[in-house]
């Protein structure tokens, strides 16, 4: 798995690639807290580079997310494809974040 | 080789995944299926690791199979099947309530989803304890 950071405007960008699974998900946890231990409230987290994702994935996504919105933030996805969308899909992810088709999209927003 | 037989733990999932591919080829699996066939072999050696072998010190034996499916006689259409063995606590994954996915963030709790995913990426599945043993099956059409 590998991380970008990128500012753009009022959002971080977040590009995560390759693979989010049991090995790599503490990783994704340690890059999302220095997020924002940086004082980040706003992150769009693109997965147009991500190829796969497992439960642990949707466990570090879902507790990234739960971290940022009770610091009163906001955290919106982009890039979904593939076996990613579907993951997201059949448990519910896809209903319950904000999706974007592209990271352009999402910090137009 | 048609049995892999490795100690396991979390993060040996990988080496499971490789080897059911390697099966899948070798049977004429197509490669579309490899991203599903990763998904379920990793949900299913993480919850051996962790809930048939808590304390670790076990082994999980993987064998796959082409054929029709061996667990629905009526379906028609050829199957490719994983089947996961391993000596640990016995443990039913398919016996837990179904996680809500349609619930709000805030009353989600994190996890409880991997069973969830095996059992919307296969076909069909089944558990079976035989004696000392767990046995997991997981099939997948395609044809």
């Amino acid at each position: 798995m590998d991380i970008a950071n990128e500012q753009r405007g009022d959002w971080l960008l977040m590009r995560v690639g390759g693979r989010l699974d049991a090995v790599t998900a503490p990783d994704f946890d340690k890059d999302f807290q220095a997020v924002l231990d940086a004082e980040n409230s706003h992150v769009v987290v693109d997965l147009a580079g991500l190829e796969y994702i497992s439960s642990a994935g949707l466990r570090s996504i879902l507790a990234a997310a739960k971290k940022i919105r009770t610091g009163g933030g906001k955290i919106v996805f982009s890039g979904l494809d593939g076996m990613v969308e579907e993951v997201f899909r059949v448990s519910g992810f896809a209903a319950m974040f904000t999706l974007y088709a592209t990271a352009d999209e999402a910090v137009a927003s | 080789m048609s049995i892999l037989r490795i100690p396991a733990s979390a993060d040996r999932f990988y080496e499971v995944c490789e080897f059911v591919r390697s099966r899948a080829a070798a049977l004429g699996v197509p490669d579309s299926l490899h991203m599903k066939l990763d998904l379920v072999v990793e949900e299913l050696v993480v919850n051996i690791a962790s809930y048939a072998y808590p304390d670790g010190g076990g082994d999980v034996e993987v064998e796959c199979e082409r054929g029709f499916d061996p667990l629905d006689e009526g379906a028609s259409g050829e199957f490719f099947c994983v089947r996961l063995r391993d000596w640990g606590l016995a443990f039913d994954p398919l016996q837990g309530p179904p996680p809500d996915v349609t619930a709000a963030m805030h009353k989600r709790d994190v996890g409880g989803l991997g069973v969830h995913l095996v059992r919307e990426m296969t076909d069909s599945c089944r558990y079976e304890r035989r004696q000392d043993m767990n046995e997991f099956t997981a099939c997948f059409q395609i044809g």
